[in-house]
């Protein structure tokens, strides 16, 4: 993992945006995620999944989820059904507080990162 | 004065388009991660920071705001939310360097952002 995926977290948690605990919670999920896919993650390919990963778990563990996605993001979701499932099972919560933008928003991350898409 | 903006985040190739379109030869623009982007300013080598996310609920500014602060930084279009030209005067206005916006939000924002600082910086 690039040194600037760690440092990004680190800002984070020194800004007093996320907890340690979703760092370190984000770093063991999108690490798993990538070996399990033989992906190495960069700054290139992973630096925006990270940061929005990292905001996401921070701001549902707030109760306050984005409800919001842009159709263009919900049709990605779409077509990869498959990683929508992944990506709900990826945040540290009950299912219940979960919206399907940020279901939708990690899915389409998570396809970048396997490359379906661009 | 040319005003140096630098831009991260998703679709940077359409904020760089709009910049340089309503911007012309009264910015210059340098196309980067939002990461190097605020090192950038803060380093002085960069006045302004423009940045998308889809969301817009945060990771276009998350490390912006780590590296300049809060108070430097200002999300002016959600998901779902359009911009306001006026509400984004005041934000130029008040000092802030650093702007996310939503990707749908772009070709909307991004010319709101450039008329305020053109404005601020007597540009117009």
């Amino acid at each position: 993992m690039d040194d600037t995926l760690l440092e990004r977290l680190d800002i984070l948690v020194t800004s007093g945006q996320i907890t340690d605990q979703i760092r370190r919670y984000v770093l063991q999920k999108a690490t798993s995620f990538a070996s399990e896919h033989g992906i190495e993650l960069t700054e290139g390919n992973a630096g925006s999944f990270i940061t929005h990963f990292a905001m996401a778990c921070a701001r549902i563990g707030r109760g306050e989820p984005v409800v919001e996605i842009p159709a263009s993001v919900q049709e990605v979701a779409d077509r990869h059904l498959d990683l929508v499932e992944v990506a709900r099972t990826m945040f540290p919560f009950d299912a219940s507080t979960i919206t399907g933008a940020e279901v939708g928003f990690i899915t389409m991350y998570l396809c970048v990162l396997l490359g379906r898409e661009s | 004065m040319t005003i140096r903006i630098a831009i991260g985040g998703l679709k940077k190739e359409v904020t760089e388009r709009v910049t340089k379109e309503i911007g012309g030869d009264k910015v210059s623009v340098i196309v980067t991660s939002d990461f190097e982007a605020a090192k950038k300013i803060k380093s002085g080598q960069a006045d302004y920071y423009f940045g998308a996310c889809n969301s817009g609920g945060g990771a276009a500014l998350s490390v912006p705001i780590g590296i300049l602060g809060y108070s430097n930084c200002a999300t002016v279009a959600k998901a779902g939310g359009k911009p306001k030209a006026e509400d984004i005067e005041k934000l130029v206005a008040g000092g802030k360097i650093a702007f996310g916006m939503a990707v749908e939000s772009i070709e909307a924002a991004v010319p709101m952002l450039l008329h305020s600082l053109f404005k601020k910086h007597n540009l117009e």
